[in-house]
């Protein structure tokens, strides 16, 4: 995971894999981070090409904590494989 | 659908649903209709019926689909669960188990297997109208209920036409608009939701998916291992094949069907008015939690569990026993080749090339005790078959089985070969060793008589006993037995008596049954529990029953053994036996008796005994076996190994005093004595 933290904005961008066994690690940087996040989140997919139902949910809720905490979140350069992970499961809409 | 590709996966797990419902149907009393286990019973016949018509089996769903009727009136409370009917479910269980292995292996059932079915045909009929005609003597039913002068062909005819109407019946409602929603359980999943919906829009014709993430909880809170995604889903799907499907996950979240469903020729894409449905016959484990409620409510928040402590399904792998017996075989090489490379290293005495042989070592015992610790299996699941047996020999006796130490764990192949000796035993005890209930009364017994079959660990040994509280062995019996088989009985022992009872041929029972009597049994079990490295012990007291114990080794492939030579032939002793070694003087003339610390035992010189011509220079071993100890000659003592115990060819398996061979890391082979069959020689060499 890189954290990228811009004049207006921080650039989030996660490493290839979310899946099952490293995704509670993931979850674990992200809390030790989340506050320090600016109003403007840009989350980079770009580089994840492994992705199951899991890295699914943590994106989904680190887009919801960040939307509580009144911030914007944007995700930007999804990879193929995660626009096709968030096809079948009918989440489209929310890249 | 490959069927090739699942078949395996087919046949054991219909093997698992009808074990399950072998066990049910033992565990029910008779007349006591438990609603438990009628839905289990049902639920297994259901199962096996949506697998086998999935696969195309029409056969075996038929059979299970006629299965589930009968259940279904047992449920109703139009049979009664007697015993004739517990007995034509276990019957059916076993013509369906022949019926899936034929299938598989996609043979032409058989001419038996036909005879059998119209057997099974004949025996519901005739229950059924054995119940009828009894609850007309009740006056359960008037004569006017029952149609008058029904014959048996009546009857059969009846029950066909009830299952055409059914089948008409099902035919109508194959293709269903059908709604239902999946949301969070906070069940850890299991299945990966991903590939569930991918197939689910592959497999069926999807109206609609709505998905919310309403449930997902914030980051601090989120457990990663759970679903939280709630979908509602409409789709166009044959009911039972859709059920089916929904299996797949529903243990990672919660199914609920909706109420709202199309029937037949009412199929739109944009979905008409809908008509409620009644209750179907399926029972699947999705349709039983079938809420009432129309819709469920996406807003309720889940309460995730912080941890738990359950076994997750997902933390176990179904693996053929074959793979694992291939992995142990090249363990075994490992072994064979690692003991080569010690005999080169040894000479070298390359300090850097000795270390790296001793990791290399430690890792390959790692490795070998990890795959022998996966070849063990609990004895539970084995043991619990032979309710089944109990069940069928027991005739007017009471009899019940109890089982002890079932998460006892042994090793495959031990298992394998121990259910005849089981089987022999607990057909003696059934037939011979529990009286009569007249002969129980007459001694103040109770009239239930128990047969405890358990399974306990004692350091590398297991031992499997089975208890009866039956009439004992008649020790005169066996005197009076062996005197008429001209057996020198005067000198021997009430231990040395009940042994007799081993040997092939000498039985006391005074008529033979189709269940025991022959004299033969207790010989194949003794046979049997030697040829695993072990041996059998009985206790028995008159009149308060009889134990009978199997002390065997936990695993059989690779073990620690003692090398020696005689001659120019090597032999391992498994180290269990070995007590002592000793330098030994030959005398000049032959010895059958060795004295040891004011102590004499009875000698065998291998060299003798396989005719190999010894060395001068001769060392000794003590052996013990059953607290009976004794000694053998040889030539060099070689010390310590591990070997992995190759069976001899079939020429050989009557050889006295060998049970195995073993290659040795030069390439040479080895035998493996069998000391059990060395300390009878040994005895016999005494005595003379």
């Amino acid at each position: 995971m890189l954290l990228e933290i811009l004049d207006d904005h921080v650039c989030l961008k996660l490493g290839n894999r979310a899946c099952l066994d490293n995704v509670d690690d993931l979850r674990g940087e992200l809390l030790l981070h989340i506050n320090d996040f600016s109003a403007s989140v840009h989350l980079d997919l770009s580089e994840l090409h492994s992705l199951d139902t899991s890295g699914v949910q943590l994106i989904l809720s680190l887009m919801k904590t960040l939307k509580e905490q009144e911030k914007s979140v944007n995700i930007i350069n999804a990879s193929n494989e995660v626009k096709n992970v968030f096809e079948i499961l009918h989440l489209s809409e929310n890249l | 659908m490959n069927f090739d590709e699942y078949k395996d996966q087919f046949q054991t797990e219909t093997t698992e649903l009808l074990n399950l419902y072998e066990d049910t149907l033992l565990n029910m009393q008779e007349g006591k209709q438990n609603p438990k286990d009628i839905e289990s019973l049902f639920r297994c016949a259901h199962t096996i019926k949506g697998s086998a018509s999935m696969f195309g089996m029409d056969t075996i769903s038929e059979c299970s689909h006629s299965l589930e009727n009968v259940i279904q009136k047992v449920r109703d409370g139009e049979l009664s669960l007697s015993k004739d009917i517990i007995d034509f479910f276990l019957l059916s269980k076993d013509y369906l188990t022949e019926l899936v292995e034929h299938c598989v292996q996609e043979k032409e059932p058989t001419q038996a297997m036909k005879e059998k079915k119209e057997l099974l045909k004949e025996e519901l009929y005739s229950l059924i109208s054995t119940q009828n005609s009894q609850a007309v003597q009740h006056g359960n039913i008037s004569n006017d209920d029952l149609p008058q002068e029904q014959s048996q062909e009546d009857i059969v005819n009846q029950a066909i036409e009830e299952q055409n109407k059914q089948e008409v019946q099902e035919k109508a409602q194959e293709k269903q608009t059908i709604k239902f929603t999946i949301s969070c359980d906070n069940k850890t999943f299991t299945q990966e939701p991903i590939a569930f919906f991918y197939d689910l829009k592959k497999q069926f014709d999807i109206i609609s998916i709505e998905v919310s993430t309403k449930d997902l909880l914030d980051l601090s809170s989120l457990q990663t291992d759970i679903f939280y995604l709630f979908y509602e889903v409409e789709l166009i799907a044959k009911k039972h094949e859709l059920d089916l499907f929904l299996q797949k996950i529903e243990k990672s979240a919660k199914i609920t069907m909706g109420e709202d469903i199309i029937q037949g020729s009412d199929i739109n894409h944009s979905p008409q008015k809908p008509q409620i449905q009644t209750d179907t016959p399926d029972l699947t484990p999705v349709i039983q939690e079938k809420p009432k409620q129309t819709a469920p409510q996406a807003t309720k928040k889940p309460t995730p569990k912080k941890s738990s402590p359950s076994i997750r399904v997902g933390d176990y792998l179904r693996v053929k026993s074959t793979k694992i017996d291939q992995m142990i075989d090249v363990i075994g090489q490992m072994v064979i080749e690692n003991s080569k490379l010690a005999n080169h290293i040894n000479k070298t005495q390359d300090e850097e090339m000795l270390e790296s042989f001793d990791v290399l070592s430690r890792m390959i015992d790692t490795i070998r005790q990890d795959t022998m610790d996966v070849r063990m299996i609990q004895v539970g699941e084995t043991f619990s078959r032979f309710n089944r047996l109990v069940h069928e020999l027991k005739g007017d006796k009471d009899i019940v089985l109890q089982i002890e130490g079932k998460e006892t764990e042994i090793d495959k192949t031990v298992m394998e070969k121990i259910i005849d000796p089981i089987t022999h035993i607990l057909r003696n005890a059934i037939d011979h060793g529990i009286e009569t209930p007249e002969q129980r009364i007459a001694n103040n017994k109770p009239l239930r008589s128990t047969i405890v079959l358990s399974a306990l660990t004692d350091g590398t040994n297991i031992v499997v006993s089975i208890s009866d509280d039956g009439k004992g062995i008649d020790l005169d019996a066996i005197k009076d037995k062996a005197i008429t088989q001209g057996v020198d009985v005067d000198d021997m022992d009430d231990k040395e008596l009940t042994q007799l009872l081993f040997e092939s041929g000498f039985s006391t029972a005074k008529e033979i049954t189709a269940i025991s009597g022959r004299g033969f049994g207790m010989d194949i079990v003794r046979k049997n529990i030697e040829a695993l490295r072990g041996f059998v012990e009985v206790k028995s007291k008159k009149n308060f029953g009889t134990t009978i114990s199997m002390h065997l080794p936990l695993t059989l492939a690779i073990s620690g053994g003692f090398l020696c030579a005689c001659g120019d032939i090597f032999f391992v002793v498994p180290i269990e036996f070995v007590q002592e070694c000793l330098d030994y003087e030959a005398p000049h003339d032959r010895h059958t008796q060795f004295a040891l610390r004011k102590e004499i035992l009875p000698l065998v010189e291998l060299g003798d005994l396989f005719d190999i011509e010894q060395k001068t220079r001769k060392n000794i071993l003590i052996l013990s076996h059953k607290k009976e100890r004794f000694a053998i000659v040889v030539d060099e003592l070689l010390g310590e190994f591990s070997f992995v115990i190759k069976p001899l060819g079939r020429l050989y398996r009557r050889l006295t005093g060998i049970n195995a061979a073993t290659i040795l890391g030069s390439g040479t082979l080895a035998l493996i004595l069998d000391v059990p069959g060395l300390i009878s020689i040994a005895r016999k060499k005494t005595k003379k």
